[in-house]
């Protein structure tokens, strides 16, 4: 039973992240097709290839997923990181049960520019 | 009618039962409802008084008309300080303690954050799922619907000049309400299940009373319709009763006017050997009287014969008038001389059909009963054994007849040495009016008067053996 119940858990979970990261991504990189760099575990939130490009290298990408040590932006799964590393331009992750989404318009502007009028809400 | 009343009882005690498990079922939920309601405003009032002490708390801490963001900023002291007192209001129920402060419509941030796991930092952005419940200028609370009510948020925000100046909020858990309420549902669910049980078992029971209703009705129709038939039957057996005896007082009229033809025949019988001799003499007295013979003494003896068989011949009437009449008081005789009297009366009768009688009677043969009745059956038996060797035409005729003692029964058997009973009739003898005599001779009536009176006066029994050597009459007593 309890086998059974986590693998759906998780399912749910990364249902729910699949569909904000299909939105979400092409919006803050400003492209159709986005190059995505990430561990395997988020594989399966990148299988649609009509949106995005899984690369090997994180300088490949346009967009680094995961709390990830990299050179190019990075979408953050923590506060933590969020908040301590330089090159992350956004976080998504939970608070209190709530789901939070921020963005760091410093290092977001710094990478791509201007950020869509839609995300503005989450802008920090 | 009983049975049925008892039904009229049963439906009333089933709806009265249905009744009270309806209020008892209506009460419980009614209960439940309050326990939910009761549980709910304790929790309330625990978690106002909470953040009222709070507040109390910060407003004491914090000087007025400063932002708390400003002033926590700049004393951290305060800032830790106020942590570590709001970690101790932490207990299970409360999920997370934290303070926030409205930073626009949608999104706040968090002041002071005490949970135990992910606690917020000081001054980061936080967008509830439901963000217009957190403006409020007095407490407040609301259910996470959309987290399955396992939390109900509350907020008591600390107001200075209408304007928010923190929010202290506290998820609570409803895990022990949850609790609470799941045992109240299970107990619901086995009060449902036991009146679900209850109501079919009534529904049954009722369906059962009715159908032993319906099937008593049944009964009771049927039972009125059996009584009435009864009624008729005995008002049809009286009157067979009554038409029975009026044909038994026919029956008895006529076997007594057999009998007495009988009797007759027998007297005549009996007086023709006397009347013989009296002729016989007034004979003698006329030619001796003509011839000029007659003398005193031939007239003396002439006259005494006369008178002797005139005596005789009395002596007949009185032993008939004797057998005549009616007996009612029972009597202890001697069967061996009861026979040899009946003897006396139809023995002539029998020499004159050249029959011998043969006597095998036992000596001191005492009963106590009705003697005339049982003689009238004897000489009914013997005339029927006299015509039976007379029809059969075998010689020599001969009647043996036997008294003794078997078992303390006493046995009388008359037997013929004739042609016996055909077997086609054996069953009809002693039916009434059934006579295998030529008309005029037998009237059909003696067997069955013979074996009436046996049975119901002497309290016996008749019965016969038949062969082709002859009959044998057995009279039981």
């Amino acid at each position: 039973m309890i086998l059974l119940f986590v693998p759906l858990v998780l399912f749910a979970h990364i249902v729910g992240l699949k569909e904000l990261v299909q939105t979400l991504f092409p919006l803050l990189v400003h492209k159709r097709i986005v190059k995505v760099y990430t561990s395997p575990s988020f594989f399966p939130l990148f299988d649609d290839n009509s949106t995005f490009v899984l690369v090997e290298e994180c300088n490949q990408s346009d967009l680094v997923f995961g709390d990830i040590n990299c050179s190019k932006p990075i979408f953050g799964l923590s506060y933590r990181f969020f908040s301590t590393h330089p090159n992350v331009i956004g976080a998504f992750y939970y608070r209190k049960g709530r789901p939070q989404l921020v963005i760091k318009m410093k290092s977001y502007e710094k990478y791509f520019g201007h950020l869509d009028p839609s995300l503005q809400r989450y802008a920090q | 009618m009983n049975r049925i009343k008892f039904q009229y009882i049963f439906f009333a005690f089933a709806i009265f039962l249905g009744a009270t498990i309806f209020l008892l079922y209506h009460n419980f939920l009614e209960t439940e409802k309050y326990i939910q309601k009761l549980i709910l405003q304790e929790d309330l009032r625990e978690l106002r008084q909470t953040t009222d002490n709070i507040k109390r708390h910060l407003l004491r801490i914090i000087p007025p008309h400063i932002d708390f963001y400003t002033y926590l900023q700049t004393h951290p002291d305060v800032y830790k300080d106020i942590q570590k007192d709001l970690e101790l209001f932490i207990i299970d129920k409360y999920k997370f303690i934290y303070l926030l402060e409205p930073v626009d419509k949608d999104r706040f941030r968090f002041l002071v954050d005490t949970s135990r796991n992910d606690r917020a930092s000081f001054g980061e952005l936080y967008t509830p799922l439901e963000p217009q419940e957190y403006h409020t200028l007095s407490p407040h609370y609301f259910f996470h619907k959309e987290l399955k009510n396992i939390w109900l948020t509350y907020i008591n925000p600390v107001v200075e000049h209408g304007k928010i100046k923190a929010l202290i909020v506290i998820d609570f858990s409803l895990e022990q309400a949850h609790l609470i309420e799941k045992s109240l549902k299970t107990l619901e669910n086995f009060l449902s299940g036991l009146i679900l049980f209850l109501s079919g078992l009534i529904a049954i029971m009722v369906l059962f009373a009715y159908f032993d209703y319906k099937r008593e009705r049944k009964m009771v129709q049927a039972y009125e319709k059996l009584e009435k038939l009864n009624k008729e039957l005995e008002h049809r057996v009286e009157e067979k009763i009554k038409e029975l005896r009026k044909k038994d007082a026919i029956i008895l009229n006529q076997s007594k006017l057999a009998a007495m033809g009988e009797m007759i025949n027998m007297i005549a019988h009996q007086w023709r050997q006397p009347l013989n001799a009296i002729s016989v003499s007034a004979i003698n007295m006329q030619i001796e009287a003509n011839m000029g013979l007659s003398n005193p003494q031939s007239i003396e003896e002439n006259a005494k014969m006369i008178q002797q068989q005139a005596q005789l011949m009395s002596r007949v009437i009185d032993d008939f008038m004797d057998y005549a009449r009616p007996e009612k008081k029972k009597e202890r005789f001697d069967v061996k001389e009861m026979v040899e009297e009946v003897l006396k009366m139809i023995e002539p009768q029998l020499k004159n059909h050249n029959i011998s009688i043969v006597l095998d009677l036992a000596h001191d043969l005492y009963i106590e009963s009705y003697k005339k009745d049982l003689e009238h059956v004897l000489l009914n038996l013997l005339s029927n054994a006299r015509d039976a060797l007379d029809e059969c035409g075998k010689e020599p005729k001969k009647i043996i007849i036997k008294a003794y003692k078997e078992k303390d029964r006493i046995k009388i058997e008359v037997k013929d040495n004739g042609c016996g009973i055909p077997k086609h009739i054996q069953e009809r003898i002693f039916e009434p009016y059934f006579t295998t005599k030529e008309q005029g001779k037998g009237t059909g009536l003696g067997l069955y008067m013979s074996r009436k009176i046996v049975r119901e006066k002497l309290k016996g029994d008749l019965f016969f053996e038949s062969f082709d050597t002859g009959t044998t009459f057995i009279i039981e007593l």
